[in-house]
C-alpha cells in the first residue's frame, strides 16, 4: 500500500498516544491552526476561517508526511468587530493568547520542538504577535511562528483572473479559496456582493494607505458584512491560490527546519575551535 | 534641529486648570510609544520614545490647539533586544493595560480621540491587540493606532536621497529621523553599519516575503545591534522624511476628526 501512505496525512487528533509516540521523531514542525467563529456574509457558514485553516495544514501534512503535525487549533479567535452579527463568538485577546500559550506547552512537554501558528482570520494578528512573544519567552522552543494560509499564494492570481478589486471578507478571494479547500462552508444559492458604507469607500482607504489599527464594527463598514462580490468567486482562481501557497508554504517549512538548526551547528562549530 | 512653529501642547507641561481652559478645542489626543532598547553603536537607548514624542509635540504645533500629546510610556515590548545591555522591556500584557489606563483616565476627563503614534516596530502588534480592548472597554468616539514609519512615503524620499539596501533599526533612515528630531540622541563619533548575519540576508527576506512573524533575538540578525548603515545618514534625509510624515499626519488627522463626530 505504497502509494496510499503517499497521502496520508498527519492530524493529532486521528492519533493514539502510542502512534504519537512512534511518529514523535520524524515530526519537525507541529502546525496549529486558528481561526475564527463570525460572521461571513450571506456568502460563507461562520466556521469560514478554522475549518479553511485546518484543511490548509491538513493537506499540507499530506504532502510532508511525516514531517508536519496539526494540532487541533482553537475553534474561535479574536472576533469583536463582527458581533454586531448574529452568530459570531469571540474570545478576549488575553484568553486566544493563553490557549495558544497552554497548547504549545502541551506538545512541547512531549518534545515537540517548532511550532507554527497557520492563521485564517486577520483579526487574530495582533494577538498572535504576543503570542509568539510569550512562547519564546516562556517556553524557548527551537522554533516559534506565526503566519497567515493566504500569504503564501504566488503573487499576481488575482490578474490573471480578473479578479483585482475591494476583497477583505466573504469576498471573492476567501469564497474561491473556500471554494478549493472546503466547499460545504459556501452557501452557493446567497452569494452576494457586499453592501458598503460611505466609511469603507471614503475613509478606509486612507487607513489603509497609513496602516492605520482602527477596531471598528465590521457594520461601520458593510450592511451585510461581506466585502467585495463573492458572486465573482470561482474554484479556477481558489484552485490556482491553494495550490501555490500549498507549494510555497512547503517549501517554507523545509526552511524553517534549516534555520532553527543553523544556531545550533554553528555553536557545536565555536566549541570545536576552542 | 528642527525649529519651533510656535506653541505646542504637552499635557505634561499644562496645569489642570489649563486642560480644562482648553479641553473643548482638543479634537484628538496623541499617545506617544516607543521603547528603552538598544539601537547599536549609533543611538541612545531612548531613541523610538523619544522620535515619537518629538513628532507628536511637532505635529502640535502644526495643529495648535487641536492635538494634546499624552505622556507615553518609557518602555515598549523589547523582548527581542533584551541580549544587549541596557534594553529595559514591558511584557504584552503589562505594556497593553498601560495604554489601556491612559485612554480611560483620558476619557474619564472628557476627551474622546485617541491615536497611538508608535516609534518601535516591536509594539505594533501588543498595540493593535490595545485598541481592540480600548475599543470594548472604553469606546471612544475614536481610537486607532499608527507607526510614524508609514507616514513618511519611504519610497518617494528614499529614492530622492540615494537610500537602498536594508534597513530598519539604527540604520541611515532612523539615525536621520534622530538628527532632524532629537539630535541628543545620535552617537555621531561612533556610527556604524550593521554587523549582519547569514540569517539576516537570508532567512529574514523569506520571512518577510510571506508574511511570517518570529521573535528571533536581534543578535540572531545582527552582531552590534543595528541593521543598515547609519554612517549614510543626513540631516537633509531626516528632515525630508519627518516633514512628509507630519504633512500626512495632519491631512490624517482631519479625516479622522471628520469620520467621527462628537455630541458637544
Amino acid at each position: 500500500m505504497a502509494e496510499q501512505s503517499e497521502t496520508r496525512d498527519l492530524m493529532l487528533a486521528n492519533l493514539s498516544w502510542p502512534e504519537v509516540a512512534e511518529v514523535l521523531d520524524d515530526v519537525e514542525v507541529v502546525l496549529i491552526p486558528v481561526g475564527s467563529n463570525e460572521q461571513h456574509g450571506p456568502n460563507l457558514s461562520v466556521q469560514m476561517d478554522i475549518a479553511a485553516a485546518t484543511e490548509f495544514c491538513r493537506r499540507a501534512s499530506e504532502l510532508a508526511y511525516p514531517r508536519l503535525l496539526v494540532a487541533p487549533g482553537p475553534a474561535w479567535g479574536v472576533s469583536f468587530h463582527h458581533m454586531n452579527f448574529p452568530g459570531t463568538i469571540t474570545l478576549a485577546p488575553d484568553t486566544f493568547v493563553q490557549v495558544l500559550v497552554e497548547i504549545v506547552a502541551s506538545l512541547a512537554e512531549h518534545g515537540f520542538e517548532r511550532f507554527l501558528i497557520v492563521n485564517g482570520h486577520g483579526g487574530n494578528i495582533p494577538s498572535l504577535g504576543t503570542a509568539v512573544v510569550r512562547i519564546k519567552e516562556e517556553i524557548d522552543p527551537l522554533f516559534i511562528g506565526a503566519c497567515g494560509y493566504f500569504s503564501f499564494a504566488d503573487p499576481g492570481l488575482a490578474e490573471k483572473h480578473d479578479m483585482v478589486g475591494l476583497t477583505g471578507h466573504a469576498c471573492q478571494m476567501e469564497t474561491s479559496m473556500a471554494m478549493a479547500l472546503i466547499p460545504d462552508v459556501v452557501k452557493t444559492d446567497a452569494l452576494a456582493a457586499g453592501d458598503l458604507t460611505d466609511l469603507m469607500y471614503e475613509f478606509r482607504p486612507s487607513l489603509q494607505k497609513y496602516n492605520v489599527t482602527v477596531p471598528y464594527r465590521f457594520d461601520e463598514y458593510t450592511r451585510n458584512g461581506a466585502l467585495g462580490d463573492a458572486r465573482r468567486s470561482t474554484l479556477a482562481y481558489g484552485q490556482d491560490m491553494i495550490d501555490s501557497s500549498l507549494r510555497n508554504f512547503v517549501a517554507f517549512t523545509e526552511e524553517v527546519v534549516e534555520w532553527s538548526q543553523a544556531v545550533e551547528i554553528e555553536v557545536e562549530e565555536d566549541e570545536d575551535h576552542g | 534641529m528642527v525649529e519651533s512653529a510656535g506653541p505646542d501642547l504637552v499635557l505634561a507641561n499644562l496645569s489642570w486648570p489649563e486642560v480644562r481652559d482648553i479641553q473643548g478645542k482638543v479634537d484628538i489626543v496623541l499617545i506617544p510609544l516607543g521603547s528603552n532598547e538598544q539601537h547599536g553603536p549609533n543611538l541612545s537607548l531612548d531613541l523610538d520614545i523619544a522620535k515619537a514624542s518629538a513628532f507628536c509635540r511637532l505635529v502640535s504645533e502644526r495643529l495648535y490647539p487641536r492635538a494634546l500629546v499624552a505622556p507615553g510610556p518609557a518602555w515598549g515590548v523589547s523582548f527581542h533586544h533584551m541580549n544587549f545591555p541596557g534594553t529595559i522591556t514591558l511584557a504584552p500584557e503589562t505594556f497593553i493595560q498601560v495604554l489601556l489606563e491612559i485612554v480611560q483616565s483620558l476619557h474619564a476627563h472628557g476627551f474622546e480621540r485617541f491615536l497611538f503614534v508608535n516609534g518601535h516596530g516591536g509594539n505594533v502588534q501588543a498595540m493593535g491587540v490595545a485598541a481592540g480592548v480600548i475599543k470594548e472597554a472604553v469606546d471612544p468616539a475614536f481610537i486607532g493606532a499608527l507607526s510614524t514609519a508609514s507616514l513618511q512615503d519611504r519610497k518617494e524620499i528614499d529614492a530622492k536621497h540615494g537610500i537602498t539596501g536594508l534597513t530598519g533599526h539604527a540604520c541611515e533612515t532612523e539615525t536621520s529621523e534622530g538628527m532632524y528630531l532629537d539630535p541628543r540622541t545620535v552617537k555621531t563619533d561612533a556610527l556604524a553599519p550593521g554587523e549582519l548575519t547569514d540569517m539576516a540576508m537570508e532567512f529574514r527576506k523569506v520571512l518577510q516575503r510571506f508574511g511570517v512573524t518570529v521573535p528571533h533575538r536581534f543578535d540572531e540578525y545582527t552582531t552590534n545591534g543595528a541593521l543598515g548603515d547609519a554612517r549614510n545618514a543626513s540631516y537633509e534625509y531626516g528632515r525630508d522624511l519627518v516633514e512628509r510624515a507630519v504633512e500626512n499626519m495632519t491631512l490624517l488627522i482631519d479625516e479622522i476628526v471628520a469620520s467621527s463626530p462628537i455630541e458637544r
